[in-house]
């Protein structure tokens, strides 16, 4: 006779001496967190043994839903085990990890469970549910628009300088091409009033006197002229004095 | 009759002379010091001062943040000073009740320990809301150390079921000379604040933590109605239960493909036949729920049931389940 088929099946009653009851807690609090996207984010809340007796525990993190063309985020809790002593607390930090490629706005949920790592009221273990103690947190994550870096401030910076420079020099250019041309200008004015001036000179006078007629008008010529104007009017007296040699070579 | 007159103008020499020393002598702007006696009387009474400072924060004391059923070792220092007194004392000392002021909610003042030295552990004499001669004592200040003082030690244990909030508590002090019937005559500080703040808080704790089925043959099941009883002892707000559970392994450590988790049911109520939700791998919500605790532990039912299918092979199983409190 095969007893392994006989379908009875048969569970032990079980000998439990409750030593001690644990008294695992958590601080109250459902935590949400807004994570940019490329960055991420932490969360710290308590664990807290209100018992006598120490409480070993485990971690389980959650298992966040999955959003199509999009990665789930990186959940990482410290810390993953540990003991809790009688009256105290335990620190848990849960940290989140948005990664660069997600689209802001979405949202993630799942579980974060702290449970008893094993039941401290047990003195015999054997057949049967063992129930475990637990506490948990329903964890909610929101991607967010990425925060800008400095490097991507460095950059608008840049732009705008390189903007700014640009503009100045071409404004400086005109400026200086106005200025060029202006300066043609009033040599051409300067030499075209030279050139009829000696042709005055030539009728009206002759001589010492009719030279020191022209002197004072060049010399009253180049007091009003402005210093823009003091290079045509240099090249201009240049010419002059080139005439007036060539004069007195004559 | 030369030498006559010589003799009689050294005697009119020594009249005159004579005269100007008695007026010299009677005259009091001459007169010497000490040549007049003045006797002053003062009665300095005996005094006590009093100012109870913390190092850090003055006259307040901050225990920062404490769960309930947590605690702050009493180590809080305040210096009860007497500076300018002249014979020695007693610290007395007494406190409010703990009141938050936004919700009226209170916790009782002997939560506050003292002590007249450091301690590593919430270890002291409780706080009596009247005053109390704690025994130690300010030492007699002289003209040479006209500031004495000495040391007071705070701590702090919040209650289970002390409500969330933000709580303070008037601490007073006396200084008293006990064989002269003596109190501090005037003081600038003669009582300090205490802050805590008591954050949200639950608990849980399973009562049984092991449950037996008892023997049953295959195709039979057990009626839901096996209690586990979840309790929140320490709390101050109300959980969510969470419940999942594993498959069952024969001998503790064989999966059978047939003898999953989902034959285990779970029901908030008792049920007299095998009825209710199939338990799962994954932490579903019960929909039961923990009410807030107050000064007694609050609790709530959990029902379980089992089916075992038809060819189950004999043997002892075993599962866990897990129960979780959220708030």
């Amino acid at each position: 006779m095969d007893f392994r088929y006989i379908g009875v099946f048969l569970i032990l009653s079980l000998s439990v001496v409750a030593l001690s009851h644990a008294q695992l807690g958590e601080q109250a609090g459902q935590p949400t967190m807004y994570v940019n996207v490329s960055s991420s984010s932490t969360f710290s809340y308590y664990i807290l043994n209100g018992g006598s007796t120490p409480i070993s525990f485990k971690v389980i993190p959650p298992s966040l839903n999955s959003i199509p063309h999009n990665t789930t985020p990186t959940v990482v809790i410290t810390p993953m085990s540990g003991t809790i002593m009688p009256s105290s607390d335990q620190k848990v930090s849960i940290n989140v990890s948005m990664p660069s490629g997600d689209k802001p706005g979405l949202k993630w949920e799942g579980i974060v469970q702290v449970v008893e790592a094993t039941p401290t009221n047990v003195t015999t273990s054997g057949e049967g549910a063992v129930i475990t103690a637990g506490v948990a947190k329903l964890l909610t994550i929101y991607s967010t628009a990425p925060k800008p870096t400095p490097f991507y401030y460095i950059i608008i910076i840049v732009i705008v300088i390189v903007i700014l420079v640009a503009a100045a020099s071409v404004i400086l250019f005109k400026r200086r091409k106005r200025s060029r041309t202006a300066i043609v200008s009033k040599a051409h004015r300067t030499a075209a009033s030279i050139r009829s001036a000696r042709r005055e000179g030539s009728v009206r006078g002759t001589g010492r006197r009719a030279g020191r007629t022209r002197r004072a008008k060049r010399k009253s010529s180049r007091g009003t002229a402005s210093a823009s104007r003091g290079r045509a009017a240099r090249s201009a007296s240049a010419s002059r004095r080139g005439a007036t040699r060539r004069r007195a070579s004559r | 009759m030369r030498t006559k007159s010589f003799v009689g103008l050294g005697l009119w020499l020594a009249f005159i002379l004579a005269v100007m020393a008695v007026v010299v002598y009677m005259h009091p702007a001459f007169a010497s010091p000490g040549s007049a006696a003045l006797t002053a009387n003062v009665n300095v009474g005996n005094v006590i001062y009093l100012n109870v400072v913390n190092s850090s924060s003055g006259s307040k004391i901050n225990f920062g943040s404490i769960f309930p059923k947590n605690s702050y070792d009493t180590n809080v220092l305040v210096t009860d000073n007497d500076i300018g007194g002249n014979i020695g004392a007693n610290v007395l000392v007494e406190g409010s009740s703990w009141l938050n002021a936004s919700t009226s909610d209170t916790f009782g003042v002997s939560n506050t320990l003292w002590a007249a030295s450091a301690q590593t552990s919430n270890t002291g004499t409780t706080l009596s809301g009247s005053f109390v001669n704690t025994g130690i004592s300010i030492a007699q200040p002289t003209l040479s150390t006209p500031s004495t003082s000495n040391s007071i030690y705070f701590g702090l244990n919040v209650p289970a079921g002390t409500p969330p909030g933000n709580y303070i508590q008037v601490i007073s002090f006396e200084n008293y000379n006990v064989s002269q019937n003596i109190y501090n005559a005037s003081s600038t500080t003669n009582a300090i604040t205490a802050k805590v703040t008591v954050p949200g808080t639950c608990y849980i704790s399973l009562s049984p933590t092991l449950i037996s089925f008892g023997s049953i043959v295959a195709s039979a099941n057990v009626p839901t109605n096996v209690l586990v009883t979840d309790t929140d002892n320490g709390g101050n707000v109300q959980a969510s239960m969470l419940v999942e559970g594993t498959a069952w392994y024969l001998n503790g450590n064989t999966l059978l493909t047939n003898f999953g988790v989902s034959n285990t049911l779970w029901d908030a109520s008792s049920q007299t036949t095998y009825t209710g939700t199939a338990l799962s791998n994954t932490l579903s919500s019960t929909g039961i729920t923990i009410p807030k605790p107050t000064s007694t532990p609050t609790s709530n039912s959990i029902y379980f049931g089992l089916g075992v299918p038809g060819g189950t092979p004999a043997g002892s199983y075993e599962q866990t389940i897990t129960i979780e409190n959220s708030c």
